[in-house]
């Protein structure tokens, strides 16, 4: 009988040949206990947890998931299995915190525990993994080095190889992570031209930024960083792109890695340590608000005030050209746009109005809403590469609301989104486009046809 | 055995088994960690830990597990969002829950003869998004209608700001699919609002889960409004406001709603959503009045007159539809945000005559100062629904004991003015002891005959609502946080 | 059948018990309008009036509630509320003799249904004495509780089989300050379907949405060459009416309907006067059929067909169609009832009664009450628990 009945480590004891010694070891030991007194049980913060909109369980909603955290904590359940899989399976995208009322900071609870959760995991096996030890460690911290391997991939797509991997199912033979990043990357095109050191203000000059490119972003959006470069430029910004900054950490970060982190967060610290800027401008969602957490991830009080110096300038580009007044570009677009909300902007940063406010006045662009617009198309980091099943439902939910938008382009700002949105309407084989408010804004300026750069 | 001491189930494995077969091994939880987040809703002050969880995404399985629990003689008990503030969904004596979450569909939707079908395991909040565009919405719109569900909707009869004129979720219900409690699917109603028989689906509403497990709504769908308009009265002191409020009553208005907020809550709302409230007042008073554009300016007129002869210092309009939901949603999440203010907190869900709500008001403050607790007030004012909010600190064990005390005066004073011990929370596990004071012996036998109709062996959700002899087997903690509506 | 007049509600319970332990059948009597609605009673027993129990017991007007004994007149009910300048728009026939119990017992809605609601919308409070002599209540005084069991909705439209109701609280609402009446006569279904498609969703929010077929209203028709009038009763301040009347005349000939006008204020009153007596009139046979909204047009060009010399009136935006026929069909009751209306309603949601025939004694439960909804079985348990010896109202319901 009992074979029926495999969750049950009630009726039946655990299987012995459980992977982790579970008992002794409490992750919850280094939260501050009074995050979780924050939370009333009310459960108004379920409905906008994708991964319960999913399963309906809500040990895989917020309010359940934080009852588990602080179950193990009192030593009221052990961290088995079971526990460790609903806390695997939440994507950090933060939505619960913007529906929760009472302000539970959620993320306070979630990513100590689960780097305590993840350190737990042997070590060893964690660097042998190929997944960690080649592309997490090896391949994004280095620009370099991706530039390099985005170079065969590039090769790839100009023999079409990777649209027959798609369409044979191919992609699958291969180690099944390294198949779906192969499957994600987007088309690879060259950037317009090249970013400078220092870009002028085009027009009377209003404000002097730096802007963060990322490693991802600088490889596989190359021609979105020129065209946030573009933009600023054309809203009266002297772009400034200093040397030695690098990757801002946060997919190590989020996935326990705590020191490569920590050593990128002072590259990045030092890079950007200079006076004569009004703001350090990011275009991607995710790093976004790692570099403005850089102010309270560490608790170490010598770089205390860099830290803050620095998370104090760190602004969302939507966020400061809306603030500065955008510049709207003059020549018209004729497109239906919908807007995508990046969990990472949207639930981490807060910024939802501002990108909207910007895409709508580029002149012949109508933005009309997109259903359940904040939930998480699935990407979420590095989660669609290690949860892959809630993270094809979530972009396919994504994709059929996208649809039902009748829109011919989905602008979000995350490279993330960017690529799950992308790759999923490559699978579905749909007509819309994926793109960054950036991209679009870009053509409108320099009159160009938005379909050529998505 | 419940709470955390339950470590061990004694369902039989055969029952386990067979519900998993009913159901797919994906929809039983079996594991202690995996039951536990279901031990409790959202009164969190009483646990009892379900022996098995499962998910049900048909009406036939629901029937089917139901069959199983009686051959079993095992009690089972219904689930929604679980935000229930009065301890529904607790299984007392353990059992099978079924959590209807996984049955989400909005199953039709027909605009010529107003109604929608769905399943019990939408969520309130997305009908009234599926109806966006087309003129209209579902008016039952509790505050917690961003997570709760239809199902837990028609148990408890919720009601919510708008309710105030629209009328609470049994004027909304046209019919009712269910699983009785022997495992027979019987449907009551349906999109014709006058079927033939007994009222039977409008007494499922309000039953809290005791009657029969609901498998699927009709509700009725709700024209929206052509024109509103929303106000917000400024008042130096709470006598006034709630002066103003029995006088916009009292002369035959009807506003859509009429809610009442005081200072303390104020300022937590505003630390939540920097709305712009004017914190040196004593109270506001949120006013909206619909229907047709021509008639609103007179009515607002009206009420502004109202309020300003009850003293109040202005009365500010809503500026747009933006500001206007920016209100609502301060006003919706005012529970939540009362988590800032203080450790612990507990709710009461009172209701008096709604003229009586300044002297209820006066004895409500009186009996805090009485136990020494601090109180804030919140009331959905339109209707007399009060929802005075102690707050203490739980590691004070004598304050606590004050907090119940002071709870119970509370609700023996709504009994003494004529009102009820819940308007919208129901009765629960939370209440049961109030039903004495509030009904006779007979009307407590009645009702138990009623149940015994439907429920005769008393294995759906035993030990809620009619205080039985045996509701034991809880656990009853200290009051922790504690959030309503 | 002896008439007993119970003085007081412990009376009343007093008296039940006695009839339960002596096994003798009750049957509840009001103002006695509506006897013959319902399965004629077989068996002799006590009629038991509510006569006597008509006190007012608590009518706290700024509350906009009444609570009161239930053998009170409705019109009795109605000239103290408009005293007060309230009302409960529950549109009852002989109004001087029917009661609120037996308007609750019955279920009794009319026109004005459609804009106010119905009886279960009313009644907030409930006290009766079930079959057993045992005296209880539900509900409350408060406009808004969830405390129990909601018996003021198991007794709405029980037909007094499960308790005498001796006590009801109900909401009130302020009577508004004008209303008037915007008639337009119609030639075709189509044309009907797409006026009543457009006012069910008009911004004008009527309280009354009729369809009259007939020679009986053609002093209210716009023009008697055409087959039916259709009349819409709008309420509010003037300036709503003013604005309302305007934009119903607008939409009605935007639907192909225009020629819409405004009916006097004598025959404002007098229509709507009519409509409401309209289920007591005497006819032959008198059916109603109760369908979702969009069922009623099918339903009623159904009937003109049958017999095109019938009278119909129709809250029509609530699919409920009542038709008076001067002869009965050749088909008889169970013919029209059973095998031509019956399954029409059922495509449309609903269900037929017969509301007055000329043979009472032969009604069955099918041809009397139409297919029931919800199970059989449960109806009768919950009969059992009221009244164990099936002694209120035997054989007159739908119990088996
Ligand atoms: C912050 C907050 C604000 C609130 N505001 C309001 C408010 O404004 N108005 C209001 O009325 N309530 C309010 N509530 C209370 C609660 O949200 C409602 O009672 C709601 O209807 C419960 O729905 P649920 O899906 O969460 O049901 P649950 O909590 O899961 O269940 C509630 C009860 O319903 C039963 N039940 C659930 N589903 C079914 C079914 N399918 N068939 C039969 N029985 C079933 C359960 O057994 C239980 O007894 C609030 C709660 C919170 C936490
Ligand atoms: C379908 C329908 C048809 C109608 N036909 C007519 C008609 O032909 N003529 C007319 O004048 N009106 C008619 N009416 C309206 C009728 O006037 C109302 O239903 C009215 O309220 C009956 O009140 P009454 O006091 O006269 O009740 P009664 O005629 O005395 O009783 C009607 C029914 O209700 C029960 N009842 C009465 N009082 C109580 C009580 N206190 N507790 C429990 N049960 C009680 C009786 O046993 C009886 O079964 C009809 C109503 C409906 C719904
Ligand atoms: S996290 Fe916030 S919203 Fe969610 S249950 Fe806790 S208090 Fe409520
Ligand atoms: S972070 Fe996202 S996935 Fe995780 S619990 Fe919150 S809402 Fe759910």
């Amino acid at each position: 009988m009992s074979e029926y009945i495999p969750q049950s480590d009630a009726m039946t004891p655990e299987p012995s040949s459980h992977s982790l010694p579970i008992t002794s070891f409490n992750p919850g030991e280094k939260i501050d206990y009074e995050y979780f007194l924050d939370c009333v049980h009310c459960g108004l913060c379920t409905q906008a947890c994708p991964t319960y909109v999913m399963t309906g369980n809500e040990n895989d909603s917020p309010r359940g998931r934080i009852y588990l955290m602080r179950a193990v904590t009192d030593g009221r359940v052990d961290l088995n299995k079971n526990v460790r899989r609903h806390l695997e399976l939440c994507l950090d995208c933060r939505s619960c915190e913007t529906a929760c009322p009472s302000g539970v900071q959620y993320g306070r609870l979630i990513e100590p525990f689960r780097l305590e959760m993840e350190k737990e995991i042997d070590t060893a096996s964690k660097t042998s993994d190929w997944f960690h030890k080649y592309i997490l460690f090896g391949l994004f911290p280095y620009p370099k080095r991706l530039r390099k391997a985005l170079g065969l991939a590039r090769i790839a797509q100009t023999l079409k190889l990777d649209t027959l991997m798609m369409a044979t199912g191919l992609w699958k033979l291969l180690p099944s992570r390294l198949g779906r990043m192969a499957t994600l990357l987007p088309r690879l095109r060259k950037a317009d031209g090249k970013l400078e050191h220092v870009m002028p203000a085009i027009g009377k000059r209003r404000a002097r930024v730096a802007l963060f490119t990322g490693c991802v972003q600088s490889e596989v959006f190359a021609q979105t960083n020129y065209a946030t470069a573009h933009v600023l430029q054309q809203n009266g910004c002297d772009v400034i792109i200093p040397e030695g900054q690098g990757c801002c950490g946060a997919i190590h970060y989020h996935t326990g890695s705590e020191e490569p982190a920590v050593e990128m967060a002072a590259a990045n610290l030092a890079a950007f340590a200079r006076d004569d800027i009004d703001a350090i401008i990011i275009n991607v969602a995710g790093c976004g608000s790692m570099l403005k957490d850089y102010a309270h991830l560490w608790h170490d009080d010598e770089t205390a005030q860099a830290r803050n110096a620095f998370a104090a300038k760190v602004k969302d580009v939507h966020e400061f050209l809306d603030e500065l007044g955008f510049i709207a570009p003059k020549a018209p677009l004729d497109v239906k746009v919908t807007y995508h909300d990046a969990c990472h902007l949207a639930h981490a940063q807060k910024v939802t109005q501002q990108p909207r406010n910007i895409i709508r006045q580029i002149p012949g662009v109508e933005l009309v809403d997109l259903p359940e617009s904040d939930m998480c198309c699935g990407a979420a980091g590095t989660y669609n590469l290690t949860e892959t099943e809630m993270a094809d439902q979530l972009s396919q939910r994504k994709l059929g609301n996208i649809r039902e938008t009748g829109a011919s382009i989905v602008l979000t700002a995350n490279s993330g989104c960017l690529m799950q949105i992308d790759r999923e309407r490559r699978v579905q084989d749909e007509s819309v486009r994926v793109m960054h408010p950036m991209d679009l804004i870009y053509c409108a300026y320099t009159h160009k046809s938005p379909y050529d750069y998505c | 055995m419940h709470g955390s001491a339950d470590l061990e189930s004694t369902l039989p494995v055969a029952l386990i088994h067979e519900l998993q077969q009913i159901i797919g091994v994906d929809g039983v939880l079996t594991a202690h960690s995996d039951r536990m987040v279901y031990e409790c809703d959202g009164f969190t002050i009483e646990k009892s830990c379900p022996d098995v969880v499962v998910f049900p995404t048909t009406t036939d399985q629901i029937a089917a597990v139901i069959q199983a629990c009686n051959r079993f003689e095992t009690p089972f008990l219904p689930r929604g969002a679980g935000t229930s503030l009065a301890g529904g969904t607790l299984p007392i004596g353990g059992g099978v829950m079924l959590v209807l979450t996984r049955m989400t569909n909005i199953e039709e939707i027909n605009l010529r003869d107003r109604y929608a079908v769905v399943q019990p395991g939408v969520v309130n909040i997305r009908l009234t998004q599926a109806l966006a565009g087309t003129g209209y919405h579902y008016a039952p719109d509790p505050s917690s209608q961003g997570a709760c569900t239809i199902g837990g909707n028609v148990a408890t009869n919720s009601g919510g700001p708008h309710t105030l004129k629209y009328g609470v979720t049994v004027n909304h219900v046209l019919g009712v699919e269910a699983v009785s409690s022997e495992g027979e699917v019987f449907r009551l109603g349906g999109p014709n609002a006058d079927p033939a028989g007994l009222d039977l689906a409008g007494v499922m509403v309000g039953s809290e889960g005791t009657l029969a497990v609901v498998t699927r709504v009709w509700v009725r769908l709700t024209r929206n409004p052509e024109g509103v308009r929303t106000m917000l009265g400024v008042f130096d002191s709470v006598d006034d406001a709630t002066n103003a409020i029995s006088a916009i009553i009292g002369a035959g208005i009807i506003p859509a709603a009429l809610e009442m907020v005081d200072h303390d809550i104020m300022v937590a709302l505003e630390e939540a959503f920097q709305f712009g409230f004017p914190l040196d007042a004593e109270a506001i008073l949120i006013i909206e009045v619909d229907g047709i554009e021509a008639g609103l300016d007179a009515q607002r007129d009206q009420i502004i007159d109202i309020c300003e002869e009850a003293g109040a210092r202005e009365v500010q309009q809503a500026e747009n539809e933006q500001h206007r939901q920016q209100l609502w949603k301060a006003r919706k999440q005012a529970f939540g945000a009362i988590g800032r203010l203080a450790s612990s907190l507990v709710t009461q869900d009172g209701v008096v005559p709604r003229t009586q709500i300044p002297q209820m008001y006066q004895k409500i403050m009186e009996i805090g100062e009485k136990y020494d607790i601090r109180i804030v007030n919140v009331f959905h004012a339109g209707d007399g629904n009060i929802h005075p909010v102690m707050l203490f600190d739980e590691r004070d064990p004598s304050q606590i004991e004050r907090v119940l005390a002071a709870g119970g005066e509370i609700l023996q004073a709504c009994l003494d003015a004529g009102g009820s011990v819940t308007g919208e929370h129901g009765i629960g596990v939370e209440k049961i002891q109030f039903m004495k004071q509030m009904f006779s012996e007979n009307d407590l036998d009645v009702m138990a005959s009623l149940r015994s109709a439907f429920n005769p062996n008393n294995r759906l959700s035993p030990d809620k609502m009619l205080p039985t002899a045996g509701a034991c087997g809880v656990e009853r903690h200290a009051p922790s946080k504690m959030v309503a509506q | 059948m002896q008439s007993l007049q119970p003085g007081t509600v412990e009376e009343l319970a007093g008296l039940v018990e006695q009839a339960y332990e002596q096994s003798v059948p009750m049957y509840p009597l009001g103002g006695q309008t509506a006897l013959h609605y319902g399965l004629p009673a077989k068996t002799d027993g006590w009629g038991i009036s509510t006569e006597k129990l008509n006190r007012v017991i608590d009518f706290p007007v700024k509350d906009l509630t009444l609570t009161v004994e239930t053998g009170i007149t409705i019109q009795a009910l109605a000239d103290m509320l408009a005293n007060e300048g309230l009302m409960l728009p529950l549109d009852v026939p002989q109004q001087s003799q029917a009661t609120l119990g037996g308007v609750i017992a019955t279920n009794c809605n009319g026109p004005r249904r459609f804009g106010y609601g119905t009886v279960r919308d009313y009644v907030i409070g409930i006290q009766a004495v079930n079959g057993k002599g045992q005296l209880f209540h539900g509900g409350g005084r408060v406009v808004k509780n969830v405390a129990g069991y909601d018996f003021c909705k198991l007794l709405t439209g029980s037909m007094g089989t499960l308790g005498i109701i001796s006590q009801a609280t109900v909401k009130l609402k302020p009577v508004p300050e004008e209303a008037v009446t915007v008639a337009v006569s119609l030639d075709d279904g189509a044309t009907v379907e797409n006026c009543i498609a457009m006012l069910m969703e008009s911004p004008t929010v009527p309280v009354a949405v009729e369809l009259l077929y007939g020679a009986r209203w053609s002093e209210y028709a716009g023009d008697p060459n055409r087959r039916y009038t259709l009349a819409v009763q709008l309420a509010g301040t003037e300036s709503e009416i003013t604005w309302g009347q305007q934009r119903l005349a607008d939409d009605l000939k935007a639907c192909g309907a225009p020629g819409a006008f405004a009916l006097s204020s004598e025959a404002h009153v007098a229509l709507w006067q009519q409509i409401q007596e309209f289920p007591a009139a005497e006819h032959e046979l008198t059916i109603q059929v109760k369908t979702v909204s969009s069922g009623a047009v099918p339903v009623i060009e159904k009937c003109t067909e049958t017999d095109p010399q019938c009278t119909i009136q129709s809250d029509i935006g609530n699919g409920v169609v009542t038709v008076g026929f001067e002869e009965m069909p050749e088909t008889g009751i169970s013919g029209l009832v059973v095998s031509q209306l019956g399954p029409l309603a059922t495509v449309y949601h609903g269900h037929v009664e017969t509301l007055r025939c000329p043979a009472p004694e032969d009604l069955t439960l099918g041809t009397m009450w139409g297919q029931l909804s919800g199970p059989q079985w449960l109806h009768n348990r919950v009969k059992e628990q009221f009244d164990p010896r099936g002694l209120l109202n035997p054989g007159r319901f739908v119990y088996q």
